[in-house]
């Protein structure tokens, strides 16, 4: 009896949800559109160079790649895509007029000092390519919640790098001093370009790292439950084995 | 001869100061995509040089006219996109018609050459800054030069920077990212950097 009880069978996740959690978290981690594709990395890179530059690119592309995400999922797959990226860009700009207009009014220096990386949002990859090859192509639901996780893949990494990059160059952290070193030059694009490719490195390294370690716990998990399996059946034919026995 | 020496001068400013890679990072996905192979660099170069001169010439105009407009930087990038978007489709229904064996074989990523940052950007810092139309074309030029440049250099550098020597989690997108960082501090020396030392 002490037995059967020691092998009862543990719970294992059901691994349809686990799927399901794991293709909405793409756009957070395994796609990430700044450390695992790089396919929207010209903001980052030049323009987040302090905290609060990474937050204003990271809501003003927020704002921008979701309306015109969700706006252009109502064209018509009919006209060939060859002539709808040209919708997906006026939409992009359309929407680019109200969200400049209202960040300018929180944040009128932080715009301007942006310069052209503001514009050259409407221009992201997230709206070209990323629509036809995988938000297109999933139900309207769960494209919303894909495209928040792929807009805030995006964010988190663009307000860590312009923190980042505001703690070498100038030892601060949204104008507080934190460290008495400053390396003015990390401003420059060489700083961005050297910060997000060893971001990127770190970043897959640890998500190979997590991946592979998942992947050994499963392992275990599967070799263990065939092991309980095994002893389960032991177990039965030695009790059928005494049942026989029994006059 | 002064005006032969502003345009070349302006498109080695775009070319080697102004870089669209390793100065601006204009449509660097763009270009790590394109240098897998020879010949899609060629391919998007040409696309790329064509839109962005095209467009830097129609771009001079509507900059001259509405200059003044109080919100015109709001809606520069729709109109910009309406410029790019008109040269766009004029030029596919033109090679549509004449050449069609070679719409098919563009059509494809056609977009990538069209619509990305690197011919944006060079319309926006045109905006920035240049006042005279051959400065405007020199610039679309020179911009489209340098990403040229830059795309070639990082196809040379694609073999050794994806073999086994780089450790598994830096090979390819991150390991480029630095590369094209110690390209950008090369180029960077051509502006120079002042560390405060002299007054």
């Amino acid at each position: 009896m002490a037995t059967a009880k020691q092998i009862k069978p543990k719970k294992i996740k059901q691994k349809t949800d686990f799927r399901f959690t794991r293709d909405l978290l793409d756009g957070l981690a395994k796609q990430n559109v700044v450390l695992m594709t790089g396919i929207v990395t010209a903001p980052v890179i030049i323009a987040a160079t302090s905290f609060k530059k990474g937050v204003v690119i990271a809501l003003a592309f927020a704002i921008i790649s979701f309306l015109t995400i969700l706006t252009c999922s109502f064209v018509p797959k009919k006209i060939v895509y060859t002539l709808r990226v040209i919708i997906y860009a006026l939409v992009g700009s359309v929407y680019y007029i109200p969200t400049v207009l209202l960040l300018e009014k929180i944040f009128p220096l932080t715009v301007e000092l942006i310069g052209i990386y503001m514009p050259l949002i409407i221009t992201n990859a997230l709206i070209f390519s990323k629509t036809e090859s995988r938000f297109y192509l999933e139900s309207k639901s769960k494209m919303i919640i894909d495209v928040i996780m792929f807009v805030a893949g995006f964010s988190v990494i663009c307000v860590l790098t312009g923190a980042f990059r505001e703690m070498i160059c100038f030892g601060t952290l949204a104008g507080i001093k934190l460290l008495d070193i400053s390396i003015p030059a990390f401003e420059a694009p060489f700083g961005g370009f050297i910060l997000v490719g060893i971001m990127a490195g770190m970043f897959r390294a640890l998500y190979n790292y997590l991946r592979n370690r998942r992947i050994k716990q499963n392992k275990e998990l599967e070799r263990a439950e065939a092991l309980r399996k095994q002893k389960e059946e032991q177990l039965i034919k030695e009790k059928t084995n005494q049942l026989k026995q029994l006059p | 001869m002064d005006k032969l020496l502003l345009f070349i001068n302006t498109v080695m400013l775009a070319m080697f100061v102004e870089n669209a890679i390793f100065s601006r990072a204009l449509g660097t996905s763009v270009a790590f995509y394109a240098s897998r192979k020879k010949e899609s660099i060629i391919g998007l170069g040409l696309g790329i040089t064509y839109v962005t001169v095209m467009s830097s010439f129609v771009t001079f105009w509507f900059d001259a006219w509405l200059h003044d407009y109080e919100y015109y930087y709001v809606i520069m990038p729709l109109i910009y996109t309406l410029i790019v978007s008109v040269i766009y489709t004029a030029s596919l229904l033109v090679i549509w018609r004449f050449l069609p064996k070679l719409f098919r074989s563009i059509k494809k990523y056609v977009h990538l050459s069209v619509f990305n940052a690197a011919v944006l950007g060079a319309l926006f810092l045109n905006t920035v800054y240049h006042a005279d139309l051959l400065q405007y074309i020199a610039f679309g030029v020179g911009i489209s030069a340098g990403f040229f440049i830059a795309v070639f250099f990082l196809h040379i550098a694609n073999d050794r920077l994806n073999s086994p020597l780089i450790p598994e989690a830096f090979r390819g997108m991150p390991i480029m990212m630095v590369f094209v960082g110690i390209m950008s501090l090369a180029f960077y020396a051509l502006t120079g950097y002042n560390t405060g030392a002299i007054a």
